[in-house]
């Protein structure tokens, strides 16, 4: 071997390996081997469904039975953030982002899409009451939102739209959302859902397809009804006709038998269906219950449901060791409420009954007959038309064993709807525009008025400029942002 | 030149004669004309000089000295023609001496050299990464070193520990003094935003240092049973010597495969010719935690002074009720919980190294055991190790030498939550009233776990909510198991194929699996009838490395050299683990024995390298030495459009003393280097694509989840980080100039170095639009500098045949400082000013001034801040004066600062400080600068050694003792119901003490206010802003202390021959001087992670330890 020979073998030995194109790239290099790159509408419909599930069960809706006193948050977190009105922009930031990032408008709008090439008239319906019920939900919390610019990949920094704006977007979405539906029922409709093909709301066992579009169709019209009454307060009672018109197209199957119609568990309710494994799948307000003690029950609706001797006392709430049912009052947690034994005993708040409602698998009422009746009774006492809303008043009192009543005050009205709406997140845009029942704000006076709105999340604060700094919002509002929104301009 | 070709079985017979050597101990190559070659090797007044190798370079034939210095070194018959050969001799810390000799057959030559002294090791050959070598004296960058003997002095297990404050700018942060906490390492400060620790490489091969937390992940979490960093797997035992490259302008030569950290190069001990030799070496350690917290012991449970009364069964205290009830009663037995759970821990290490070999063949062979059990009473906070190495080299042809090394290791951790934990103990001890016994932790009636917020569980009370857990509980029956399998080494082939080319291949790996069982038991806290948290990580690494090393003498003065290289490198990690609760029977901890088990989640990340490099030195007249290398580098985790990318670098070093003549009394050496470099740090894998998650949505902090699956479907969403297909390698720049002086002939040295360098493209989370659909993206914008200063010296003060004392002393800063974070849409278009250093400022109003990189823990969050170091917190403070304040609600701060100092505390009406509502840069973990000063001495066999080691500022959050204060249980909170003014007699600490009693201002100023429940459990601790607990981290410990005498005496042979023994007893930790409050202003809860820096958040302390040390020589 000459030294030539030599060289040139230690050169090709120096480029062993240089030929491997493959080397630096393909699956589990370029490509992450961890995650999917592709999901189906399918898929995405599931998610959806489980994020709005964590939306619409969970910090949002603690904190907006806590601001309405059905519930007094007594320690930690919901101490703070909900009975004493200290929640914060980086508190509630993963709460607004939920509505935007996937499994929120993002994925709506890409099953959307999808549908919609496909064809796929009742998956493009679902989405689009989904994006309605989500933008209204949140429009609701938050008042002024991204919308109209949002989810869009060429814009980095989506503008604000008025509430008002945002409103008629829902409405509009909620019509093509109708629409869609009501072609997909004018389709091939034969035989029964299919759980499978991802409705988890109406698709239980053996429901015919009609029916299981049909349930959409009227949810979607309560819905509409539930954001017309939203803008009452600025609109007057042109909106009411609307909820009106809405809601006589809304969920219309009355619940069975009482514990239907206590839990909102009728076969037309807007429910999700859960699974039992904490973390994993059960409720959300099972979930948290069940590893943090600290919401208990509000002295405000104890003290109705107990003059009115309302069985949704006891469906509602546990009992304490004493046997009492006892409410935490909003400015103490720990002192003795009312109806409480004499000293010595103690005599702690009572909590959300263990039996049924923190059950991992119960189906979280979201949008019910119930609400739909009190709608109807609402818009048509507003309307003028206070048989009608007696009547309304007394299918829902008589749905869970209450004697029907004569005649009805507003205040009645809504009250009952206070009651029926136990739990849900609507229950807060109720007391913010009517302010029933009366509740004393936490605090000393003077007191601030019940927060309105939550701030927006820290998250899209410190990176969309089109945000308002606090420093921006008109003076004579409180804290880092104001504490009511647009359609909520009288305060309580 | 011709190859020596043999006949074709020969290979194999030598091949043979590895396992020959190993049976039969070492083969002698007998031959009547060989050439026997003797002689001593003396220091410059005549010392004896161990271990110094005596080699004839030219037939690769090698010796070393004994004790008495003396060598025999036999030239084998054939190689003796009667030629001349050059003898020389190296040994480090004297210079290199070489003489002529004839090697007449049959003859015998003695030859004594008496060598200089040589402090710089200017002679030592060292290696400079990927296959090169070079001497020191020619090497343009500081390279800072440690020998076996400094690794090894105060016996720390674990390497990076061993390392604390040795070299001037390596930064050491140990996590704890549990039984196998981890430590960090960083050198000339933070190079990323991320996780900058240095590459550690084992004979040329990386091997892994990761530390995984237990959810698999690099970073140390907040929470969690302590995981050791994988370096600590290996014996120090088996290494000779650590080099520490410093920075880019040395690293460059491993482009973006090393990172940008710098990087340790060890190398493990080889066999040498001659007779085997064995050596036994045997261990016990004490430990005690270096100090307990205090607790107060007069007050119980309740609130206001009232009691909270809970005697019955299964009653709760509520979460609302701390130590703040009455004065216990006296008579009523109170409890240490600061101090109870401790004991005093023990640790037994046993290696036995054997090595040795003929002239072709060497062997080394090490076995190793440490059982460590540590100080937290029981024993559930162990660390068990075994170790075994086996190095091998033969030389197959004259020129072509194999080596095989290989290191298989086994290690078992036993630990038990610490930190942010419910189950962890710091937590639950340091919470618990004083009254509480919590040694009972079973009720005596149930037999069932009781803590002090449910003290008296009932006999079905399985599953009831216990608060936190009683420690005692968790340390009697959690069990948290980590057991790993690691083998690591390389297979390395050196050929010398013409007499000026030399050909090396290494190819080596390193297998790691590290399989974790975590069982909380049947009462836990926080879990519903207890749980397992099953993990079993795999990391795997290969790496090949082919090196060819051309030289040639151009005339007399200029020579040259030229190597190039390829390098193929795959990391491989691969995770699966599984949730279950509630056990169905109390154990066996299996997944078998639980009622509910969530999916097994499964992740997996494969890196690969593809490397080219070059290097070229080129040596004129003897005394400028210059080099120039390049490196290309593909890597798979870089955007497709920037796969490829070059790292240059090059240095020059002057050696000036041999131009200039200085009067050798006082400079005897000198010389200056200046170097440059760019190395890189690869981005997060998978950086570049969009893609679906499948992880749970998130309810609230704390809150629930729900996965994204629902009645049994399964869901995928858009991943809320988005893809960047542009991603590329974080680029490091690194400029260093510095000088090496010996001075007064070689008695000390003096080495001071200056660094500048400067990270471009530094890649962070950026903060998305979320309404966009998506929350954040990986992107290359972000931009710091670290600059700084290092310098070393050793004076040897007295060196005499029998006597010498040495004192080196280190000293060095850095300052870190993010300069640019990039910009945003609005900012690029002009809408919004850029973030620069002057309008940043510590509010950081404008956009991209600063970004959150860590966790957001307790009132801390850690960012990285235009105009501040990385890791800077963020966070609100007392309104003070200085910072043009005005009305905070209805406080006139800005009128009542008006001509009063900067930073004075504005007290409100009411006596107390206010909240000043914006949030601003408050608190910095680093260190000012670093000093370390050791003292060696040497009196015939005995020797003492001590290392002081002083670290000045640098903030550490001391959350501990706020949260015990807000719990009433820090002996603090006796002041209670006492009076004091802020600004005259506040409790404070340190730096603390500048706020609450420096300067105060405002309508309560002076005013004494009562000090209590609503103080601690509001504005006082964690309630209010970190200032309260936001203190300096200063400390000088006195890290190393050790005696040892070497015994050589004729009784030390009539022992089973052995030819010498050392005793040795050292302390670590012994004396540690700081006003922080907290156990020690080391401890670092976030591990190694830049941006979770001096927390202290019911970490465990670091261990006081005494060792006693037998070696036997043999």
């Amino acid at each position: 071997m000459n030294t030539c020979t030599r060289a040139a073998a230690v050169l090709a030995l120096t480029l062993v390996g240089a030929g491997c194109s493959d080397f630096l790239q393909g699956p589990g290099l370029t490509e992450n081997p961890n995650n999917p790159t592709t999901g189906t509408p399918l898929q995405q419909l599931i998610a959806v469904q489980a994020n709005m599930a964590t939306r619409l069960e969970g910090q949002l809706a603690r904190c907006a039975g806590v601001y309405t006193q059905q519930l007094i948050g007594s320690n930690n977190q919901q101490l703070s953030f909900c009975t004493q009105y200290r929640v914060t922009e980086s508190d509630i930031s993963g709460q607004m982002n939920g509505f935007y990032v996937g499994g929120g408008l993002l994925s709506m709008r890409a099953i959307q899409a999808a549908a919609q090439a496909s064809g796929d008239q009742f998956l493009l319906g679902m989405t689009k009451v989904w994006e309605g019920l989500a933008i209204g939900t949140a429009t609701s919390v938050w008042g002024d939102l991204p919308y109209s610019e949002a989810v869009n990949p060429n814009i980095a920094e989506p503008v604000l739209d008025s509430q008002e704006s945002i409103y008629a977007g829902v409405e509009t979405r909620l019509n093509e959302g109708i629409t869609a539906l009501q072609a997909a029922l004018a389709g091939d409709t034969t035989g029964n859902c299919v759980p499978a093909q991802g409705d988890l709301i109406y698709c239980a066992a053996a429901v015919p397809r009609a029916t299981e579009i049909r349930r959409w169709i009227r949810a979607a019209n309560t819905l509409k009804a539930r954001f017309h009454l939203h803008l009452v307060e600025r609109h007057g009672n042109s909106e009411y006709g609307l909820a009106l018109a809405a809601a006589l197209n809304g969920i219309s199957e009355a619940p069975t038998n009482a514990t239907q119609a206590i839990h909102g568990q009728a076969v037309g309710d807007f429910r999700m269906f859960h699974g039992s494994v904490q973390d994993f799948d059960a409720n959300i307000w099972g979930e948290f219950l069940s590893t943090r003690q600290d919401l208990v029950a509000g002295n405000v609706l104890i003290q109705i449901l107990k003059t009115r001797n309302d069985p949704r006392l006891a469906a509602y709430f546990d009992a304490n060791a004493q046997g009492e049912f006892v409410g935490a009052d909003q400015n103490d947690s720990t002192i003795r409420a009312p109806g409480c034994p004499a000293l010595p005993a103690a005599c702690p708040a009572s909590v959300i009954n263990t039996t049924v409602r923190r059950q991992f698998t119960f189906r979280q009422p979201i949008v019910t007959w119930a609400e739909n009746q009190l709608i109807l009774a609402e818009a048509k006492y507003m309307t003028g038309d206070s048989v009608g809303a007696v009547a309304s008043v007394d299918a829902v009192r008589t749905a869970v064993g209450m004697p029907a009543l004569g005649n009805v005050s507003f205040t009645d009205v809504m009250t009952e709807k206070y009651i029926a709406m136990f739990q849900n997140i609507d229950v807060w845009s109720d007391y913010k525009r009517t302010c029933i029942p009366a509740v004393t704000p936490f605090g000393k006076p003077p007191a601030p008025e019940v927060l309105g709105r939550m701030p927006y999340g820290s998250g899209e604060r410190t990176s969309n400029p089109h945000i308002p700094l606090p420093s921006a919002y008109p003076t004579g509002t409180t804290g880092s942002s104001p504490v009511r929104n647009w359609n909520d301009p009288n305060h309580c | 030149m011709r190859i020596f070709i043999r006949p074709q079985l020969l290979p194999l017979l030598e091949l043979c004669g590895v396992l020959g050597a190993l049976a039969l101990g070492p083969v002698r190559a007998v031959a009547q004309d060989q050439v026997t070659i003797t002689g001593r090797v003396t220091g410059a007044v005549g010392e004896p000089l161990r271990d110094a190798n005596v080699s004839l370079f030219e037939l690769d034939l090698g010796a070393w000295t004994g004790h008495d210095g003396a060598y025999r070194l036999v030239v084998p018959a054939p190689r003796a023609r009667g030629q001349q050969a050059n003898l020389s001799v190296r040994i480090i810390g004297y210079r290199a001496a070489s003489a002529a000799v004839t090697l007449t057959p049959g003859a015998s030559v003695e030859h004594n050299f008496q060598l200089t002294s040589d402090p710089l090791r200017l002679d030592e050959v060292v290696v400079t990464g990927a296959g090169t070598e070079q001497l020191r004296e020619k090497l343009g960058t500081a390279m800072s070193s440690v020998d076996a003997t400094t690794l090894q002095r105060a016996n720390e297990a674990n390497l990076v520990q061993a390392l604390a404050g040795k070299l001037p700018n390596v930064l050491t942060n140990q996590a704890s003094g549990d039984a196998g906490a981890s430590t960090a390492i960083q050198i000339r400060g933070p190079k990323t935003f991320g996780t900058s620790q240095p590459t550690i490489i084992v004979d040329g091969v990386p091997i892994s240092n990761v530390t995984r937390a237990e959810n698999g992940q690099v970073n140390a979490p907040l929470s969690g049973a302590p995981s050791p960093n994988r370096a600590a797997d290996l014996n120090l035992d088996d290494y000779e010597s650590a080099e520490v490259l410093m920075g880019a302008a040395a690293t460059s030569i491993y482009g973006a495969s090393a990172g940008s950290a710098g990087a340790i190069l060890l190398t493990s001990k080889r066999g040498r010719p001659g007779r085997t030799q064995y050596t036994l070496r045997s261990t016990m350690q004490f430990d005690r935690p270096v100090r307990t917290l205090p607790v107060q012991r007069k007050y119980g449970v309740g609130s206001g002074g009232v009691s909270t009364s809970c005697f019955t069964v299964n009653c709760s205290i509520s979460s609302s009720f701390f130590s703040w009830g009455p004065e216990i009663a006296p008579g009523t037995a109170t409890y240490d919980h600061g101090a109870e759970i401790f004991e005093t821990g023990h640790t037994v290490e046993n290696t036995l190294s054997l090595s040795g070999g003929s002239e072709r063949t060497t062997f080394y062979l090490s076995v190793g055991q440490f059982n460590q059990d540590g100080f937290i009473v029981g024993n559930r906070d162990t660390y068990e190790r075994y170790t075994a190495r086996f190095n091998g080299s033969h030389t197959l042809f004259e020129n072509l030498v194999v080596s095989a090394n290989i290191s298989v290791v086994q290690t078992k951790t036993s630990g038990l939550d610490r930190g942010n934990s419910i189950n962890g103990i710091g937590i639950g001890a340091l919470r618990q009233p004083p009254d509480f016994n919590a040694q009972q932790y079973l009720s005596p009636t149930s037999g069932l776990h009781r803590s002090w917020r449910f003290p008296n569980p009932g006999p079905t009370a399985f599953t009831n909510n216990r608060g936190f857990d009683n420690p005692f509980y968790a340390l009697n029956n959690d069990d948290l198991l980590g057991q790993t399998g690691r083998y690591f080494g390389n297979i390395n082939v050196n050929w010398k194929p013409l007499g000026w080319l030399q050909v090396n291949w290494t190819i080596g790996g390193d297998y790691n699996g590290d399989d974790r069982t975590y069982a909380y038991a049947q009462a836990s806290s926080g879990t519903t009838g207890g749980a397992l948290e099953r993990w079993q990580f795999y990391d795997r690494l290969f790496d090949h490395t082919l090196t060819a090393t051309g030289s040639h003498e151009f005339g007399r003065n200029v020579r040259g050299t030229l190597a190039v290289g390829q390098n193929l490198d795959e990391t491989y990690f691969r995770q699966v683990d599984v949730f279950a609760q509630t056990w169905l029977a109390p154990t066996p901890f299996k997944l078998s024995n639980t009622t509910t088990r969530t999916t097994p989640s499964d992740r997996e990340e494969r890196r690969r390298v593809e490397g080219y490099f070059a290097q070229g030195n080129v040596d004129l007249y003897d005394q400028l030495f210059l080099q120039a290398r390049i490196r290309n580098d593909a890597n798979s985790a870089f955007g497709i459009n920037h796969q490829r990318a070059w790292y240059p670098g090059g240095s020059a070093a002057w050696s000036f003393t041999k131009a200039v003549h200085l009067p050798e009394q006082f400079v005897n050496f000198g010389k200056v280097r200046l170097a440059y470099g760019e190395s890189g740090q690869q981005p997060p894998l998978y950086a570049t694509q969009d893609v679906f998650s499948t992880t749970s949505f998130a309810d609230f902090n704390p809150g629930s989840l729900q996965a994204p699956n629902l009645n049994g479907i399964g869901g995928l969403y858009p991943s809320p980080t988005r893809g960047n297909p542009d991603i590329k390698p974080e680029r490091v720049r690194e400029v260093e100039a510095g000088v090496d002086l010996g001075l007064f002939r070689g008695r000390a040295d003096l080495s001071v170095t200056r660094y500048d360098s400067k990270s471009k493209d530094v890649v962070f989370s950026v903060n998305l639009v979320p309404t966009t659909g998506y929350t954040n993206m990986n992107i290359n914008a972000g931009e710091l500098t670290n600059k700084g200063w290092e310098l070393s010296s050793d004076i040897r003060l007295l060196q005499r045949p029998d006597l010498s004392i040495d004192l080196g002393a280190n000293w060095a800063r850095n300052r870190n400082l993010v300069t640019s974070l990039g910009a945003t849409a609005s900012q690029l278009a002009g809408d919004v000013p850029m973030a620069t250093l002057e309008n940043c400022g510590p509010e950081a109003k404008v956009p991209r001034c600063q970004i959150g990189i860590g966790s957001s823990f307790a009132g801390q969050t850690t960012h990285a801040q235009v105009g501040y170091p990385v890791g800077v917190w963020r966070s609100v403070d007392f309104a003070r004066c200085g910072r043009g304040l005005g009305m905070i609600g209805n406080d006139s701060v800005g009128f009542y600062c008006q001509g009063k100092p900067d930073g004075a505390l504005y007290v409100g009406a009411n006596g107390f400080p206010i909240v000043d509502p914006t949030t601003r840069a408050i608190g910095n973990p680093w260190p000012d600068w670093t000093a370390g000063i050791s003292l060696t001495a040497n009196y015939k066999g005995l020797q003492l050694s001590a290392f002081l080691d002083h670290r000045h500022r640098g903030d550490v959050l001391n959350m501990t003792r706020s949260s015990m204060d807000q719990y009433g249980t820090h002996k603090d909170t006796e002041i209670r119901g006492q009076t004091r003014t802020f600004g005259k007699d506040m409790v404070c600490y340190n730096k603390t003490c500048d706020v609450l009693n420096g300067p105060v201002v405002g309508p309560g100023a002076g005013t004494a206010v009562v000090i209590g429940e609503s103080w601690f459990t509001g504005l006082g601790a964690t309630g209010g802003p970190i200032t309260t607990r936001l203190e300096d981290g200063t400390f000088t410990r006195l890290r190393e202390v050790s005696i040892s005498y070497s015994f050589r005496d004729p009784w030390v042979s009539k022992i089973a021959g052995m030819r010498q023994m050392d005793l040795k007893l050292s302390g670590r930790n012994l004396k540690l001087w700081t006003d922080y409050s907290g156990y020690d202003p080391e401890i670092n809860l976030g591990g190694a992670q830049n941006a979770n820096r001096g927390i202290d958040w019911f970490n465990a302390p670091l261990a006081r330890a005494w060792v006693l040390q037998l070696t036997f020589y043999h």
